[in-house]
């Protein structure tokens, strides 16, 4: 039996598969480089995309010198009939990996953004709520040094959570977030609120820190607003409401690092 | 493979839908949301696949058919071990399933491969780290959460061996259990028997790129369906549940079904939900890990559609019925 002829060709799927491979290394470099990762994931997290670039590099290399594949010919260098791979082929390769393109697609139309969602501020702060009221336990830190006369202590609402924030009552404060009207909130207060991520933006819920009055007309519900003024402090029952005593709340831009970590 | 040809349609359908999508709402909120929910889990997820990935190809060069077979216990105790290794391989439910897709290959029994995929990503050291610090050291949490992923994972591993027939539930793989040899990659050269340090090596990462490709594709297509969902529905509404303890627990597994957390940062989500008795929050921490939007998407890589389907019912119905026992212990003392 005459033993069919062979050609080596370069593998038209491990060249769409490196293709694959290199966006997604593109992409997690951006990220990286421009420190944008931190808009998804955690800051803490930066060495698992830098580790997947390592590992994704590895890959591309191995399929590099994969890349050249014998396979059986005919007499005019078309492949032999009774030859089932996919070697020569390109569009069912590029179909089964189109799915992997994803990411790097929507990253690239949609361009990096940030979380915000009146839905989600108006709606899912209720349970934040509570666990506001009950936040702050009184210990015997000492209150971090008064700012300068007239001017205002900058805090976000992981001192009102996680912070001392009794220490802070009567001080000039100021702070920025996405403003958030939501039935639930204490009587008379609205809400500016920052997205709190523990891992990644996909577990991210708002924290709210509550404005006394009624938002202004200037700031939407979702855009974002500095206020300042004087922190409060409001004794429901047994719970604690600390929230702030506007002087001024200005519409504002999302600030570099929109999320709380 | 024989879902091939769907997966194929699954994946242009999405690929222009997303395209028409993001280019005519992509100042939409909802839509930006969904982007970002979209690239987290994908982000977040990637690097334990690529481990698990790297795993898988370990055990494809250096662990044999034979030596499998040698290592499994005794039928009465090979589900109960299977669970507990678990607590040997610290990694998330992501990277958990090319392991497991592997080790079914190489002739794990079923019921065996569903203990460990199940426990793994609730009882690892790492995640109950993550449930003690999240719940201020509350041994209810950290301990109740191991104990209760260890049962449920056992339990729905029992169910799903009674259920399924040896054989019938996982995914034909080809002769020789090995993805290079399918399709693309056609001959696979890493496949036989490599000797010497560098060819094996070259082998586990040969293998790792095939698994790369064969199950990414179920993580993305799980992915977006997930944000699909977060970004669209509003599932907040499922958090006034809370004062029913009959109700609160299916909302919160329902509510953890959608979010498709990591197991590793699910606590702190649980640790918000002030409102909810233990019981309801125990349900949430135990079904994260072992069944979302995401994972039925990644399971679908490793199982047959009627394996799926005995997941997707006993997995929820052993946490619900777990959770409520805990309720009435909780009662009685």
């Amino acid at each position: 039996m005459k033993e069919a002829e062979r050609k080596t060709i370069t593998s038209r799927p491990v060249l769409v598969g490196m293709f694959v491979l290199a966006a997604w290394i593109a992409q997690l470099t951006w990220l990286l480089a421009t420190g944008k990762y931190s808009m998804y994931l955690h800051p803490r997290y930066a060495f698992l995309p830098a580790l997947s670039v390592v590992v994704l590099a590895a890959m591309l290399v191995w399929l590099w010198s994969a890349r050249k594949v014998s396979i059986p010919v005919d007499e005019d260098g078309t492949p032999s009939a009774d030859y089932t791979g996919e070697h020569h082929r390109v569009l069912d390769p590029l179909q089964r990996y189109m799915l992997l393109l994803l990411p790097s697609m929507v990253l690239l139309l949609m361009g990096v953004q940030v979380l915000t969602g009146t839905t989600a501020l108006n709606s899912a702060s209720s349970f934040a709520v509570r666990k506001l009221a009950s936040a702050g336990a009184v210990g015997p830190e000492e209150a971090p040094p008064p700012p300068p006369s007239g001017s205002y202590h900058e805090i976000t609402a992981l001192d009102i959570y996680f912070g001392k924030p009794e220490l802070l009552v009567g001080r000039k404060v100021k702070l920025t977030g996405m403003m958030a009207v939501n039935p639930r909130f204490p009587k008379g207060m609205y809400a500016l609120a920052r997205m709190l991520i523990t891992c990644c933006a996909a577990d991210a819920r708002p924290v709210p820190v509550f404005v006394k009055g009624s938002p202004p007309p200037t700031v939407r519900p979702g855009s974002w607003a500095w206020v300042s003024g004087v922190l409060r402090l409001k004794r429901v029952g047994s719970r604690r409401i600390y929230y702030i005593e506007p002087d001024s709340v200005t519409p504002a831009a999302p600030p570099e690092s929109p999320y709380l970590y | 493979m024989e879902s091939e040809p769907v997966l194929w349609f699954v994946s242009i359908l999405m690929v222009l839908l997303t395209f028409l999508f993001v280019t005519w709402y992509s100042h939409e909120e909802r839509v930006v949301n969904f982007s970002i929910y979209f690239l987290s889990i994908v982000f977040e997820a990637l690097p334990f696949m690529l481990l698990g990935t790297l795993v898988s190809g370990l055990i494809e060069v250096f662990v044999s058919h034979e030596r499998i077979a040698r290592m499994m216990p005794s039928r009465a105790w090979a589900v109960p071990i299977a669970a507990l290794l678990g607590i040997v391989f610290p990694v998330c439910e992501c990277a958990i399933v090319p392991v497991v897709r592997r080790l079914v290959r190489k002739g794990v029994p079923l019921s065996c491969a569903v203990a460990y995929m199940l426990a793994a990503p609730t009882i690892n050291p790492l995640v109950t780290l993550s449930t003690a610090v999240a719940f201020q050291w509350s041994p209810l949490y950290f301990v109740g959460r191991f104990a209760a992923g260890f049962a449920v994972a056992v339990a729905v591993a029992w169910l799903v061996g009674l259920v399924v027939p040896e054989g019938r539930g996982l995914k034909d793989s080809g002769p020789a259990g090995c993805s290079l040899h399918d399709h693309e990659l056609g001959q696979c050269a890493i496949h036989a028997a490599p000797r010497g340090f560098v060819p094996r090596l070259s082998a586990v990462l040969g293998h790792s790129v095939a698994d790369f490709f064969d199950v990414t594709r179920y993580l993305i297509l799980g992915a977006f369906i997930a944000a699909f969902l977060r970004a669209f529905v509003d599932w907040n509404s499922l958090l006034s549940i809370h004062s029913n303890s009959f109700l609160s627990p299916l909302a919160l597994m329902l509510f953890a079904f959608v979010m498709n957390l990591c197991s590793e940062a699910d606590a702190f989500v649980a640790a918000s939900f002030v409102d909810f008795s233990f019981h309801a929050k125990l349900a949430f921490l135990v079904l994260g890990p072992m069944l979302d939007i995401k994972l039925i998407s990644l399971y679908s890589s490793v199982y047959k559609p009627r394996a799926i389907a005995a997941l997707v019912v006993l997995v929820p119905v052993t946490v619900y019925v777990m959770s409520l026992a805990v309720d009435r212990l909780q009662a009685l003392f």
